[in-house]
């Protein structure tokens, strides 16, 4: 058991968090869902109360569904993507080969740069413009004979948006790939070591020995991605503007609140985003945590 | 262990595609930040540009370097101080629980995905109402809002490490501050450095918040980029000179702190 | 790719932000050298020992290391002079010419040596040699008299007097070109009336007239820049005026002297009850006139801004940048480009800020100063937020700080401009500081439902009416203007520009290869499409969604015409009418003709592929003119324009305008910036850079381009309607639901739920109920 003197001083210097934890999240997130419970709309905030309106028209609304669609498909792919690549290229660079530091940073450069911008790169590269007009990569795949690669891209019918969260790999993986990179070097030497004198191959040992090591890493990883991908917003918009095909919820709620005024409205799919994400995340932490004292 | 094998050689091979692959897009900015306004064009966006003109790098970096001072003064405090923060919550969610610690830890997660743009407005009148403002206050909505992040990344790293570490200083009578200190602490550099890079990284892109708490002569140089773009016509020439110039402190972080990942650094501290 | 072309490209970067970094004036490693070298005429006139002071403050300010010579005359001396400062190693020169002609050889030789030669004040002629020149603008001074006439004329046939200088002096003729060029609109349209030059009254329907039309009227009205000449003249022309043809007159004097010569004679005539009259030069014993109510007003050419530009010029040249200019001067062999310095107008109401404030003048000089009853010129600050940041826009909004800062030297302009795209909407930022209680003292929103129906609705903004009285800005801004930018009799902002929606651009060589006219009716435009697509043409090159409801709003406007396209938006035309569904069916078919990528480009790409040759017609507001400018394309040869089929003779409009914020910081400083957003010397800075037409419907034509001036015609001839994708029409939330059903009929093509959701937006968030 923990003695007193550093209990209270854990509480203590745990405690300031959780203080500006509660204004700033759950203060905000309160004040956020009573809007999205009023009748708001237009410059002046206005509390009438509006009852679940607000998320009932949501449901009924085509585009809320396009964006649950596009969300699923976005998180998924840019969350798998993000994680497979992103381990594969830290233990590639875990091998201890010349340059390591180079490519590390070199993965994670992406990540340094406004979204803004890579958003318009990555336009610019997804062109599905045909025929003499055909730029982009698809310009690249007829130079390099890959011809069979060509394809619409974003504007590809409902799993266009599985070509933006290509993007969005290609920003984040780097950072997936920093998490295990530095899960991997946190691993005691001597361990994998220990592994290798037991004959264990150099798969074998990632396999059986730092894989169920770093499922906290993944963990993280997976919330990290996990919250990106329900805010993304920037990305998409730079590589596709406001189009509905495209839409998620985050530009939707963003539009709604900020250009057409209905505060109610975009109050009301913040709240939904995070009811979600509490309805996936929250027993999947409960169970890592109760595992985790278990073992 | 740290010594190249000769049969690791080949995995240069999709090490180099992917450093291509990485590559693709920055090559598009970089022979764009150096093309004049009329060469920018979707036909010609592989083609080299017709000279090496620094205009473009002149012109962006001359409407950035005001706010550059700001970035920097509001950037490393809160990339310091909530590292810090979240490495002592992570510390102690995982290795000091006290009662409720499960309970805390998702309470202070689940604050990762709140969306921030759907906060603005009780934030700004939260810290008028307090009388933070300008770069102060954004540092430290920086800093509050990545409580949950950095401690989310610490807490996991700290409970992916033997337990049997801390017993035995425990049992040598360390108390939980030197505990921390002396065992934890030299082993959490990678940590660190992970952390550090976000941190860093989203608070020198941070736009939204910048742009809300602080005034005119406060903006960080996210706000200047993001102004050098115009209502109507853009300049995409200058705006990825102005990018690739921005992104460059950042850039230099990755690579000072990156040298942190070497594993006899850390190899060290853990006989020590 | 080997990683040495990796840590190359890597390398590149550091190397790219360290040279520039070494470009910045406070780390120049000029260190030891010297940057700048100036010659100025003489040492014996106070006027260039003052400027040898201002000039080496300003620029030991700025980190540049100065030399200064004088010349004492003598162009020999002159030439010498800069002889030494090139063997300095100096990288720029600014001369101010003993004598224009005899500098020439001067300037080539710095020009030989790399040297960047400025202008300054006199301008060095019959050489290529000069890179830039600072001045005054002569025909600026003759504008802002005559200004000052009509901004306080009311009512018509009001007597008016001319006066000019010497026929002798070029000055002369281009003081007048400016006064005449401001008050001929204002004659012709019954205003004023010419009482004392016949000549001039026999021209007074000529916009434009030509030297020898000027030199008939100079001839008639010269002072011969004489005080007993203009006293004289004065007299006779009293003498032989009738007294009905007295009373409250305005006079058009050249400058101080004469100004003081005659209001002393009209002073003295006893039919004349009142009278306004003009000077220049801010002579000290004018400013008396002006303190006692003698002389109306006078143009004031601080030497002191001259110098300043020229600085500004200067250090532009060191960081190897082109100075902006606005305009040209033909020195007999090149045109100069040049950035005429601002002239203020100075009157009883700001003549302590602008003389005695500014340092120029003491108190102590003048008599009775201060006990005037106008009220204080305002101070402190004012904050403006625009989403004017980049490009054309920021260099107009630049150009109208420039012309604030000149008038009201004392209010410090903040500029809070935000960018308004990619997600990171300025709108967005405005919002969240209007519900934060922290507004700014004015800001930028579209004419139209976009104000009213956000923040009127919102009791944000103040109403204008009295400013609109007390700068007379009902007789100048366009009538069909007025009401979009009012409620209930209460006008809310202060517009600057005017764009135009409805313009289909097209590649002229494009059409006359495929024999296709330009066409001035859907269905014509249809079968042109037809033709080129069957040519293998695309016919029409569209952008990403917002393009496409700016295409929507003029084929609506196309196909039902202005009456039923303004009954959409007051809820008299049916949203569900059979018009609506033809509408809609010829907006299907048009984005038939788009092309498939248009998701993937913004405007700029689409219009792009116009000027390219890659389509034939695009449809966007005329702010793309100004792209196809900046890509150096020419008007009619590269691009040529016409109304959107079907809206021929009408006028699409979008307005930029500047509103007054309920609870505002700083009142005074807001009215003083609406105050020059509404002038015509603001609004003749800010649009021919922003390239979009005046509010105001007096602007100098001359100022613009082709294409602009045709707009201008456009503007006052032809019907006007607004546009729906920038907040005329319809209010924000109207605006993003039918955003949202254009979203979703264009991935699904249905025009029938589409015209079944626009009917749904009217009702939610229009006026059908």
């Amino acid at each position: 058991m923990l003695r007193d003197k550093d209990r209270y001083l854990s509480i203590l210097l745990i405690s300031p968090s959780i203080l500006a934890v509660l204004i700033f999240i759950y203060g905000f997130i309160a004040w956020s869902v009573r809007v999205s419970l009023s009748k708001w709309k237009g410059l002046n905030a206005d509390y009438t109360w509006n009852g679940l309106t607000n998320y009932i028209n949501l449901f009924a609304d085509p585009r809320f569904a396009v964006d649950i669609r596009n969300t699923l498909i976005f998180t998924g792919v840019f969350v798998i993507g993000s994680i497979l690549l992103g381990f594969l290229l830290a233990v590639m660079l875990d091998q201890g080969l010349r340059g390591e530091g180079f490519f590390r940073s070199l993965f994670l450069f992406p990540m340094a740069i406004s979204y803004i911008v890579t958003g318009v790169v990555w336009r610019w590269l997804m062109n599905p413009a045909t025929g003499s007009r055909t730029s982009g990569l698809n310009l690249l795949f007829s130079y390099l004979h890959l011809d069979f690669l060509q394809n619409a891209w974003h504007t590809t019918p409902y799993w266009g948006i599985a070509a933006i969260a290509l993007a969005a790999i290609w920003q984040m993986s780097g950072y997936t790939m920093a998490l295990y990179l530095a899960g991997l070097r946190s691993i005691p030497v001597e361990l994998r070591e220990a592994a290798q004198i037991d004959g264990a191959s150099e798969f074998q040992i990632y396999r059986h020995i730092m894989l169920p090591l770093l499922s906290p890493v993944t963990l993280s990883a997976l919330i990290i991605l996990g919250h990106m991908s329900l805010k993304v917003f920037d990305l998409i918009y730079a590589i596709a503007g406001k189009q509905l095909p495209l839409d998620v919820p985050a530009i939707y709620m963003w539009q709604t609140t900020f250009d057409g005024l209905f505060y109610g409205r975009g109050a009301a799919i913040g709240t939904l985003l995070l009811i979600s994400v509490a309805v996936l995340i929250i027993p999947y932490i409960r169970y890592t945590l109760k595992t985790e004292t278990e073992s | 262990m740290n010594k190249l094998r000769l049969n690791k050689a080949w995995l240069y091979i999709p090490l180099i595609l992917m450093a291509v692959f990485y590559l693709l897009p920055m090559y598009v900015m970089l022979v764009t930040s150096f093309k004049s306004f009329a060469e920018v064009d979707l036909k010609t966006m592989w083609n080299l540009p017709s000279g090496i003109h620094f205009d473009n790098f002149i012109e962006a970096f001359s409407k950035l370097s005001p706010s550059l001072w700001n970035s920097f003064m509001m950037v490393i405090p809160a990339t310091l101080l909530s590292s810090a923060l979240g490495s002592l919550n992570g510390f102690i969610l995982a290795k000091w629980k006290f009662r409720g610690a499960d309970i805390i830890f998702p309470f202070i997660l689940f604050g990762m995905f709140i969306p921030y743009q759907s906060i603005l407005i009780p934030l700004v009148q939260f810290m008028s109402a307090v009388g933070i403002t300008g770069l102060p206050g954004l540092a430290m909505a920086h800093i509050i809002y990545g409580i949950p992040i950095t401690t989310l990344t610490f807490r996991n790293y700290y409970a992916s490490l033997p337990q049997e570490l801390l017993e035995a200083a425990k049992i040598d009578g360390a108390d939980m501050l030197g505990i921390y200190r002396w065992i934890l602490l030299p082993i959490s550099i990678p940590s660190f450095v992970v952390v550090l890079i976000w941190q860093f990284t989203s608070a020198w892109n941070d736009f939204l918040f910048a742009v809300v708490l602080t005034g005119n002569t406060e903006w960080p140089i996210t706000v200047a980029l993001n102004n050098m773009a115009g209502s109507q016509i853009i300049a995409w020439n200058v705006q990825m000179a102005g990018s690739l110039l921005a992104a460059l402190p950042t850039l230099l972080v990755y690579i000072f702190l990156g040298r942190y990942f070497l594993r006899g650094l850390l190899a060290g501290s853990l006989k020590g | 790719m080997s990683k040495k072309v990796l840590f190359t490209i890597l390398s590149l970067l550091v190397i790219v932000a360290t040279v520039l970094s070494a470009c910045t004036p406070k780390t120049t490693e000029t260190g030891s050298k010297i940057a700048v070298g100036i010659v100025l005429p003489t040492k014996d006139e106070p006027r260039w020992v003052q400027d040898e002071t201002r000039f080496n403050d300003a620029l030991k300010a700025a980190g540049y290391d100065v030399q200064i010579l004088f010349s004492q005359g003598d162009s020999a001396k002159e030439k010498a002079n800069v002889e030494a400062l090139i063997s300095q190693g100096i990288k720029v020169l600014i001369i101010c010419p003993q004598d224009g002609s005899a500098a020439g050889a001067a300037a080539e030789a710095a020009k030989a040596a790399g040297v960047k030669v400025i202008s300054y004040d006199r301008l060095i002629r019959d050489t290529d040699a000069v890179d830039f020149y600072v001045t005054f603008d002569s025909v600026s001074v003759g504008a802002a008299q005559a200004q000052y006439l009509v901004d306080h004329a009311s009512g018509t046939g009001l007597p008016l007097y001319l006066y000019a200088g010497a026929a002798s002096d070029n000055n002369a003729f281009l003081f007048f070109e400016g006064a005449w060029n401001v008050l001929q609109p204002k004659i012709a349209d019954g205003t004023f009336v010419i009482k004392n030059s016949a000549e001039a009254v026999k021209l007074q329907d000529k916009a434009t007239l030509t030297r020898d039309e000027q030199a008939a009227i100079i001839g008639q009205v010269t002072t011969n820049w004489d005080f007993n000449t203009a006293k004289s003249l004065a007299e006779a022309n009293l003498t032989a005026a009738a007294a009905e043809d007295k009373g409250d007159v305005f006079i058009l004097a050249p400058n101080d002297g004469t100004a003081r010569a005659i209001a002393d004679a009209f002073g003295a005539d006893k039919d004349v009850t009142s009278y306004f009259v003009t000077g220049q030069d801010a002579e000290k014993a004018s400013v008396q006139y002006i303190i006692d109510g003698k002389q109306s007003m006078t143009v004031f050419k601080d030497v002191r801004t001259l110098v300043n530009d020229a600085i500004t010029a200067a250090v532009s040249f060191l960081q190897d940048k082109t100075p902006t200019a606005t305009t040209s001067y033909n020195n007999g062999k090149v045109d100069v480009p040049a950035n005429p310095s601002v002239v203020i107008t100075v009157d009883k109401d700001n003549v302590q800020s602008a003389l005695i404030d500014s340092g120029y003048y003491s108190a102590g000089d003048f008599t009775g100063l201060g006990e005037s009853s106008a009220p204080a010129a305002p101070a402190g600050q004012v904050e403006v937020f625009s989403w004017w940041t980049g490009g054309g826009e920021a260099a107009g909004l630049e150009a109208m700080i420039k012309v604030f800062s000149a008038e009201y030297p004392d209010v410090e302009f903040i500029n809070a401009a935000v960018a308004g795209g990619a997600g990171t909407n300025a709108r967005a930022v405005l919002a969240t500081r209007l519900q934060a209680g922290d507004p700014p003292d004015s800001w930028q929103g579209h004419a139209g439902q976009e104000l009213i129906g956000t923040y009127v609705a919102g009791k944000q903004i103040e109403p204008l009416n009295d400013l609109y009285e007390a700068e007379g800005w009902l007789a100048v801004m366009p009538e069909t203007l007025i009401p979009l930018i009012s409620q209930d009799g209460n006008i809310y902002s202060v517009p600057v520009n005017i764009h135009r929606a409805n313009v289909l651009w097209y590649n002229p060589a494009v059409l006359e290869a495929n024999n296709v006219a330009v066409p001035t009716t859907i269905d014509e435009w249809i079968a042109a499409m037809d033709t080129l697509k069957a040519a293998g043409v695309q016919p029409l090159a569209l952008g990403e969604q917002w393009t496409k409801m700016h295409l929507l709003e003029t084929v609506l406007l196309g196909t039902l015409g202005a009456e039923a396209y303004n009954g959409l938006w007051d809820g008299s035309t049916d949203w569900a009418s059979p018009e609506v569904t033809t509408a809609l069916e010829n907006y299907s078919k048009i984005l038939t003709y788009a092309n498939t990528d248009s998701a993937s480009l913004s405007w700029q790409d689409a219009a792009q592929l116009v000027v390219n040759g890659d389509a034939a017609f695009n449809v966007m507001g005329d702010w793309a003119e100004g792209y196809f400018r900046e890509l150096g394309k020419a008007p009619m040869t590269d691009y040529g324009w016409a109304p959107v089929p079907g809206s021929v003779g009408v006028f699409q409009f979008l307005s930029d305008s500047f509103v007054l914020a309920v609870g505002a910081p700083d009142p005074e400083g807001a009215t003083a910036w609406l105050k020059i957003a509404g002038s015509k010397a603001g609004q003749e800075a800010f649009n021919p850079v922003k390239g979009s037409i005046c509010a105001r419907t007096d602007c100098d034509k001359t100022l613009f381009g082709e294409y602009l001036q045709s707009a201008m015609d456009d503007w006052s001839s032809n019907v006007v309607v607004g546009s729906l994708t920038h907040g005329v029409v319809a209010n924000d939330s109207w605006k993003s639901e039918i955003d949202t059903a254009l979203g979703l009929f264009i991935a699904d093509g249905n025009v029938e739920a589409f015209q079944a959701a626009l009917v749904a937006a009217c009702t939610s968030s229009g006026p059908c109920k």
